[in-house]
């Protein structure tokens, strides 16, 4: 039997910030959902997220407080949005507001996105990187993002010589 | 006369104490700008024993919201995914950023909207002499010819389809000097095929009545490949009417012909063989892609020659049944239109 959709869980931050968040949005995480299912008495004791931090699951729980309801994406599903996913960046526009952060957070996000198996979330996180470079020079994007070149000048001319296959297309 | 030496000397004495006074504060300036305790304090500022002060050429403060730590230590499946989103303008600068985006980059099919229409409606149905006309057989559907490219330039892997887009790749085949392991599972495949494929493909009486005809087909890729780098050209034609104009773009030489032929007929012979062995037993498979990888020749480079002859077109020695060439006017291509379809639903097939 489903729980309830109003059940409260607990969970606590790697620096010991705790939040006690509806269950159903805290089951937009894949992770979380599957340790809910795995433990069948209820427990008062917060489930410990040690990868993390507080500021970031702040965010993290507006990201699936705002989509909480919405179907979670299946196996067949992210298959066939894996052929589709390629080359589309668009952001729905409260998700572009929400990911309007800092670039540390922005990639904090990102990585608990992943830790936490929120598929949605990081797709949107690595939509707003992918716009990010769009447009740049590998020199705009080393500056970016602080990437020290580490290529010698003969196998820099190499890769653009390679890249030319396809630059008129 | 007094009058005369008392200014003279009241001129010289100012004039003395003024350079003194100006040479001192050019002095102070130069050495001693700022109290040293001040200037110790001031980081990427350095002063010499002699009180000379030392500044870098820039200072560089990190700016802010900047992560130098972050974007390089991502992990290799974020940066993946990154990338996923990606243009492909974008992952080409990507590539050149550092040496772990360029293998990341490299290691995604890189090519997912590259792919060859091979149009075989146009069948080389009788001869006028030297000239070969053209009929179009609107009831054949075009087959498809998928370039795999997974590692720039080379092209690592050729499926064929049958018809539509979303069919079934029928026959897969790796055609590359840069043979990769990850794609020998697909070779298995599609090996056990080719003989099963070539009867009931039926791709056109002329070129597709021997393995040698599809193996000069197949080969032609390595051909193309190499010519649109070193023509860069806006090659293949999107049309048959483009292609037309693809005269200025020049062609093979007979000389780079030879070359080619050479360099294919080289490894034709134990490319066939090793073919039907594996026809015959796939368990010798492994065995014998690891020597037929050994056997491929380097990669030979081919360049343009001037602009093309307008001598009648022999198909019959001819380097590959997929001809590139068009003479004024004259289609003197044997069966075979290329398109290239930059079509987003061909990312998928590309990437099997």
């Amino acid at each position: 039997m489903a729980a309830p959709a109003t059940q409260q869980i607990k969970i606590r931050c790697n620096d010991e910030k705790e939040f006690t968040v509806d269950r159903d949005v805290l089951e937009r995480s894949v992770l979380i959902k599957n340790m809910l299912e795995d433990v069948t008495e209820q427990q008062d004791a917060p489930i410990p997220l040690p990868n993390v931090s507080g500021p970031v699951m702040a965010k993290v729980l507006e990201y699936c407080t705002h989509h909480r309801g919405e179907p979670l994406p299946s196996a067949d599903t992210e298959q066939s949005q894996d052929e589709t996913r390629k080359r589309t960046t668009d952001i729905s526009e409260w998700d572009q507001k929400f990911i309007t952060v800092d670039q540390e957070m922005l990639f904090e996000i990102i990585l608990a996105a992943n830790y936490l198996d929120i598929k949605s979330l990081l797709d949107v996180g690595c939509k707003t990187v992918a716009n990010m470079i769009k447009g740049k020079t590998p020199e705009e994007i080393r500056k970016l993002f602080n990437i020290v070149n580490d290529f010698t000048p003969e196998e820099e001319a190499q890769i653009k010589k390679e890249n030319e296959w396809a630059e008129d297309r | 006369m007094d009058q005369w030496g008392d200014f003279s000397v009241t001129k010289i004495a100012t004039s003395v104490v003024l350079a003194l006074l100006i040479s001192f504060m050019f002095w102070k300036i130069t050495y001693f700008p700022f109290p040293q305790k001040v200037l110790r304090r001031v980081p990427g500022i350095s002063l010499l024993s002699s009180g000379q002060m030392i500044i870098p050429p820039f200072v560089i403060k990190p700016k802010r919201n900047m992560s130098p730590e972050l974007i390089p230590n991502l992990p290799t499946e974020l940066l993946e995914l990154i990338f996923k989103q990606t243009t492909w303008d974008a992952l080409k600068a990507c590539s050149l950023v550092c040496r772990r985006w360029n293998d990341l980059t490299r290691s995604w099919p890189i090519f997912p909207d590259l792919t060859f229409v091979l149009d075989n409606r146009y069948q080389r149905e009788k001869r006028d002499g030297s000239q070969i006309v053209l009929h179009h057989r609107s009831t054949l559907r075009p087959r498809r010819v998928t370039l795999v490219c997974n590692s720039l330039p080379y092209v690592t892997g050729i499926a064929l389809m049958n018809g539509g887009w979303f069919q079934e790749v029928r026959f897969s085949s790796i055609y590359s000097l840069r043979l990769r392991g990850v794609l020998t599972e697909k070779m298995k495949w599609a090996s056990a095929s080719l003989v099963f494929y070539i009867i009931e493909l039926d791709l056109g009486l002329q070129f597709f009545e021997s393995v040698h005809s599809l193996f000069h087909l197949i080969s032609s890729f390595e051909v193309l490949e190499t010519l649109r780098i070193a023509c860069r050209s806006p090659w293949p034609a999107t049309s048959q009417f483009q292609a037309q104009h693809c005269v200025p773009q020049g062609r093979i030489s007979p000389l780079l012909r030879s070359l080619y032929f050479g360099g294919n007929s080289a490894f034709l012979f134990p490319y066939f063989a090793t073919w039907f062995s594996l026809v015959g037993g796939l368990h010798r498979q492994s065995r014998s892609l690891s020597s037929l990888s050994a056997q491929f020749p380097p990669y030979i480079h081919f360049g343009c020659s001037s602009p093309p002859s307008q001598g009648p077109y022999n198909p019959y020695t001819s380097p590959s049944p997929f001809t590139y060439r068009y003479h004024s006017g004259t289609l003197t291509s044997p069966s075979f239109l290329i398109q290239s379809v930059h079509n987003q639903a061909t990312s998928h097939d590309c990437r099997r």
